[in-house]
């Protein structure tokens, strides 16, 4: 007597009900992986150049002075994209002369200068 | 009967698969912060930088040299100061131009500059991850707080992409734009130095430092920072660059590049441990981002993650300065929303189109609530019977119990 292939009721439901009712919700209430400030898609993993130098080879070349003077300002366009990013302290002079005031106000001085210099 | 018998099977089959498909969903990271005592720091002073081999055994014991002062404040002085170790220039300068704060500006600006590039040794994201506190040793910024998780189960990611986002998923990681970095490095860079120019004469400035033949103080720093500089060691085996900067901060001379350096982590960290601290609210919330969110519902997050960051950023300024609300330090976030436009920051989501507050909004929200947070915490601290000043090592641990003057546990 051949098998039936008919589903009982039960397994019907399971099947029709149960399964699609149970990847709907987890469709509807699994957050999106990306969240805050919305990230969808797939980024590109870090690319950035890995530094040359380890840190014993700068402790050596520290210790012989055998330093790169490599150009003195660097490429022409850093300059050009470093203006566009300045705030309104456009000189080192001009940035730093606050800073005296500014430090008088920092009460945790932790050698008071006329304790640590005897001049 | 029987039929309700089946309703109810029906339901709590029902009830199962809800039950299982929200475990399906994965993990949900744990609020639970367990045992922890905020340890107290002074400023940056907790900074270390481990020297390599090579300069360790160029630090030896040496004398006070040049300071004939036998006063209680001298003493407390050498008390504060530990060993007298002598760190010679060459660690003096490994010591400056390792620290996260310049590793980070280097990895940014060298492009390809050889003499910028001669002294990058740490990848831009190890950097990063320093000065944001998450997944290494850096600012401090996520130390434990009043209720709140130590945060070490947060990862921090650098996405090398022009856009000048930070985003954050619910399985604690946060990811950040190289767009962004860039912006806010070369934001300081230019405010600071002037630009990339300035800002290899101060790395000039740095490596001028030479031993000189007769004195203690590395040349040609002035007398009151060389003399930090060289004494200031806890150990040989490590160089206490967060003192040195914190000296030459407060002392106030403009003749130390260690002033710049300063002045550029604050530049630095100071919008950095913002985005850290509102990015960290986001899944300390478990905030949920998805396409069909409300804008009502986005306004509700971001406010949310704000007031947490504000939080975290009370905790993390009166860790560094306890005694002194006005010792802002490294945690000057009222730069994020100075500089909010200048960073490439945009006042409405690209993924949902809702508008965020305006930075004006959202900064007096948050200085409001920083200023609760800062207040309740000094409340409960100076309110101890204990309590005594200057003791920049104590802890207070979330049993209700205050330790002074204690080893951190």
């Amino acid at each position: 007597m051949p098998q039936s292939t008919a589903l009982s009721a039960p397994a019907l439901f399971r099947r029709k009900v149960f399964v699609p009712l149970f990847f709907a919700i987890i469709v509807l209430t699994c957050p999106d992986s990306s969240l805050a400030e919305g990230m969808f898609g797939d980024f590109p993993r870090s690319s950035m150049q890995s530094p040359t130098s380890s840190a014993d080879d700068l402790a050596r070349r520290l210790l012989t002075g055998d330093l790169s003077t490599g150009s003195a300002a660097g490429p022409r366009s850093l300059e050009r994209k470093a203006a566009e990013h300045s705030g309104s302290c456009g000189a080192p002079a001009k940035c730093l002369e606050g800073v005296a005031e500014r430090a008088k106000l920092m009460p945790n001085i932790v050698f008071p200068q006329e304790v640590v210099n005897p001049r | 009967m029987t039929r309700n018998r089946g309703t109810l099977r029906r339901r709590s089959r029902l009830g199962a698969v809800v039950v299982a498909a929200a475990l399906a969903c994965g993990p949900v990271l744990a609020e639970d912060a367990g045992d922890y005592c905020r340890p107290f720091h002074p400023s940056i002073t907790y900074l270390q930088i481990p020297l390599p081999e090579a300069l360790r055994g160029k630090v030896v014991p040496g004398p006070f040299d040049g300071v004939n002062d036998n006063s209680p404040a001298m003493a407390l002085a050498k008390a504060n100061a530990g060993p007298t170790l002598l760190f010679s220039a060459a660690a003096v300068k490994y010591g400056a131009l390792s620290s996260f704060i310049e590793q980070m500006a280097l990895a940014v600006v060298s492009n390809g500059d050889p003499f910028l590039d001669s002294l990058r040794i740490t990848p831009l994201e190890r950097s990063l991850q320093e000065a944001m506190g998450f997944g290494a040793q850096g600012t401090r910024l996520m130390e434990p707080g009043e209720g709140r998780p130590d945060n070490s189960d947060l990862k921090l990611e650098l996405v090398d992409v022009d856009d000048t986002g930070a985003f954050s998923d619910r399985l604690g990681k946060i990811t950040v734009d190289r767009g962004l970095v860039d912006r806010v490095i070369y934001g300081a860079v230019g405010r600071v130095f002037g630009g990339v120019e300035g800002y290899e004469a101060h790395l000039r400035e740095i490596l001028a430092l030479t031993d000189p033949a007769g004195g203690a103080v590395p040349l040609p720093l002035p007398n009151d920072i060389g003399w930090f500089v060289r004494f200031s060691g806890k150990d040989a085996d490590h160089f206490p660059i967060g003192e040195v900067l914190e000296n030459a901060h407060t002392s106030g001379n403009e003749r130390n590049p260690f002033m710049a350096t300063y002045l550029l982590a604050q530049e630095v960290v100071g919008e950095l441990v913002f985005i850290g601290a509102h990015e960290a609210g986001h899944i300390r919330n478990s905030h949920i981002r998805s396409k069909a969110i409300s804008c009502v519902q986005f306004k509700r997050q971001e406010r949310q993650a704000d007031a947490y960051a504000a939080g975290a950023l009370a905790d993390f300024q009166f860790n560094m300065g306890t005694d002194d609300s006005t010792a802002s330090g490294l945690n000057d976030w009222s730069k994020f929303f100075q500089y909010y436009h200048e960073a490439g920051l945009t006042d409405v989501d690209g993924a949902t189109g809702c508008r965020y507050d305006s930075p004006q909004e959202r900064q007096e929200r948050v200085q409001e609530a920083y200023q609760v947070a800062w207040g309740s915490l000094a409340d409960v601290t100076f309110s101890s019977a204990d309590y005594t000043t200057p003791n920049p090592t104590s802890s207070i641990c979330n049993d209700g119990d205050r330790h002074w003057r204690k080893e951190l546990r």
